[in-house]
């Protein structure tokens, strides 16, 4: 990223400020989606020279995952009001003209992201009141009134069978699009979701990536939650089962945190909606069949060539994985 | 003697290792040469089983696609595409390139007999329904072996 073109964008946005100088400007490894950078900036304005910690979400050439960066950004801004932690939205970029391709621009909150199984060494108090805080924020996303947010923009789904079929005919195309060559276990799923769609369900606002290595915390607190560039309106389900996915999980651990049977409870009491079963296990195979899904994506965008992070090689070995749990459920 | 695959790819691992890594700036370079290297373990040590697991799966698929002909018959419409897929599949085949190709055309063809037989209640079609999961679980551990070698499954 052009460090001056950066600047120059920066003194565009905000013409009261004089003086501006970047600090930092570093890509991090996060970010299979969009690239992501730590920006520091300072500048004076009305006298006082103010220094502002950033992240600078952009466009990858190619990604794990297309996804309307509009929306995302809608959506980031409205869940400032559920409440729920997340970093507060600067400006939206959809042209190249700045920095060769689209993004976005926000406030850097301070904390941590853990690794997709939260850290072994974190003292027990600490895993508890992230477990908890993890829960209690995920029924807010899914209590929050969607229409006083304004987020009819993301698709209203007529029912809850709509909601799946929407989801199960998203991550079918997506497999068709991304796959390097037939997988049965993939493919067999893919048929199972098609033909056992649950009828009915709420219809929330879901978060489709809430997992740990997807928040900040610091100091024993979730401080932002982060990823939300799947989201949509759909099953609660859908959220808990990504949530309980045997994939993050470590120890019996769902994602390092607790035990799955005490994470469902945990947002069942954190007033979550009512934990269907039979949903429950639906969505948790539409889970693992998207996870394998989004790794398919990032191989191929790898092979070919639009993408050159060796990362999105290395998912792919993430595959079989999936498909064992997936074998399993469906006794294939 | 020529240096085969395997040396070829050690070597330029270590190239990435000792030369090219210690001159890399950021971290993010450094990051991607470490990834790049362990891809490479992976392709040498992957060299060695490749071709024999595509040739059992080539022989699982055959026996696969000979038994939906002869329980399906010309139902469903997948016949011609059965007989073709089989008719590949009669060449003696040169290198895990191509015999990778003539697989994924039979392979290709495992959803539509999923669709087909998948929970049926069919007496007839119990057996090719076991035949398919059967195919659908070995292809999987095939997979699974290669992505142990270079010690990069997750």
């Amino acid at each position: 990223m052009d460090r001056e073109r950066l600047r120059e964008y920066l003194a565009a946005r905000l013409p009261s400020a004089e003086d501006i100088v970047i600090t930092r400007l570093e890509r991090t490894g996060g970010g299979a989606s969009r690239e992501t950078w730590l920006v520091d900036a300072e500048w004076t304005e009305n006298g006082t020279r103010a220094a502002r910690p950033l992240i600078i979400r952009r466009d990858p050439t190619a990604s794990v995952l297309e996804t309307d960066r509009h929306i995302e950004f809608e959506v980031l801004r409205a869940a400032r009001q559920i409440p729920v932690p997340v970093p507060q939205m600067y400006w939206l970029e959809e042209g190249g003209g700045w920095l060769e391709r689209p993004f976005m621009v926000m406030e850097r909150v301070s904390g941590v992201a853990p690794p997709v199984v939260f850290p072994i060494t974190e003292s027990d108090e600490v895993r508890g009141t992230i477990a908890e805080e993890f829960a209690i924020y995920l029924a807010r996303i899914h209590r929050a009134d969607w229409h006083k947010l304004g987020l009819e923009i993301l698709g209203v789904p007529t029912s809850g069978e709509t909601a799946a079929r929407t989801q199960v005919e998203w991550w079918e195309r997506e497999y068709q699009r991304s796959k390097l060559e037939e997988r049965p276990v993939l493919a067999i799923a893919l048929h199972w979701l098609a033909t056992h769609l649950p009828k009915r369900s709420e219809i929330v606002l879901v978060h489709a990536d809430y997992r740990a290595g997807n928040f900040l915390y610091e100091n024993g607190h979730i401080t932002a939650l982060l990823d939300w560039e799947m989201v949509h309106l759909g099953d609660p389900m859908e959220d808990l089962a990504w949530a309980v996915l045997p994939f993050w999980s470590s120890g019996g651990l769902c994602q390092g945190l607790q035990l799955r049977d005490d994470m469902v409870a945990a947002y069942e009491r954190a007033g979550g909606m009512p934990v269907d079963a039979e949903r429950l296990f639906f969505y948790e195979v539409l889970g693992a069949v998207k996870m394998a899904v989004i790794s398919l994506t990032g191989v191929k965008s790898f092979c070919e060539g639009r993408n050159c992070e060796t990362v999105l090689a290395l998912v792919g070995f993430m595959v079989p994985r999936l498909e064992a749990d997936l074998i399993e459920k469906l006794q294939i | 003697m020529q240096p085969g695959a395997s040396e070829v790819l050690n070597g330029v691992k270590q190239i990435i290792f000792n030369v090219l890594l210690p001159e890399l700036q950021t971290e993010q370079a450094r990051q991607q040469a470490m990834y790049a290297t362990l891809l490479l373990v992976h392709v040498a040590a992957r060299w060695d089983i490749e071709g024999p697991l595509l040739l059992e799966e080539r022989a699982e698929l055959r026996a696969l696609m000979t038994q939906a002909l002869s329980v399906l018959g010309e139902a469903g419409g997948l016949a011609p595409r059965l007989r073709e897929g089989l008719e590949a599949a009669q060449a003696t085949t040169a290198g895990p390139r191509a015999l990778d190709a003539e697989n994924e055309r039979m392979r290709s063809l495992v959803p539509a007999l999923a669709r087909e037989v998948w929970g049926t209640k069919d007496e007839r079609l119990l057996e090719l329904d076991a035949a398919v999961r059967a195919y659908a679980r070995n292809q999987h551990r095939r997979d699974q072996k290669i992505v142990e070698v270079g010690g990069l499954a997750w």
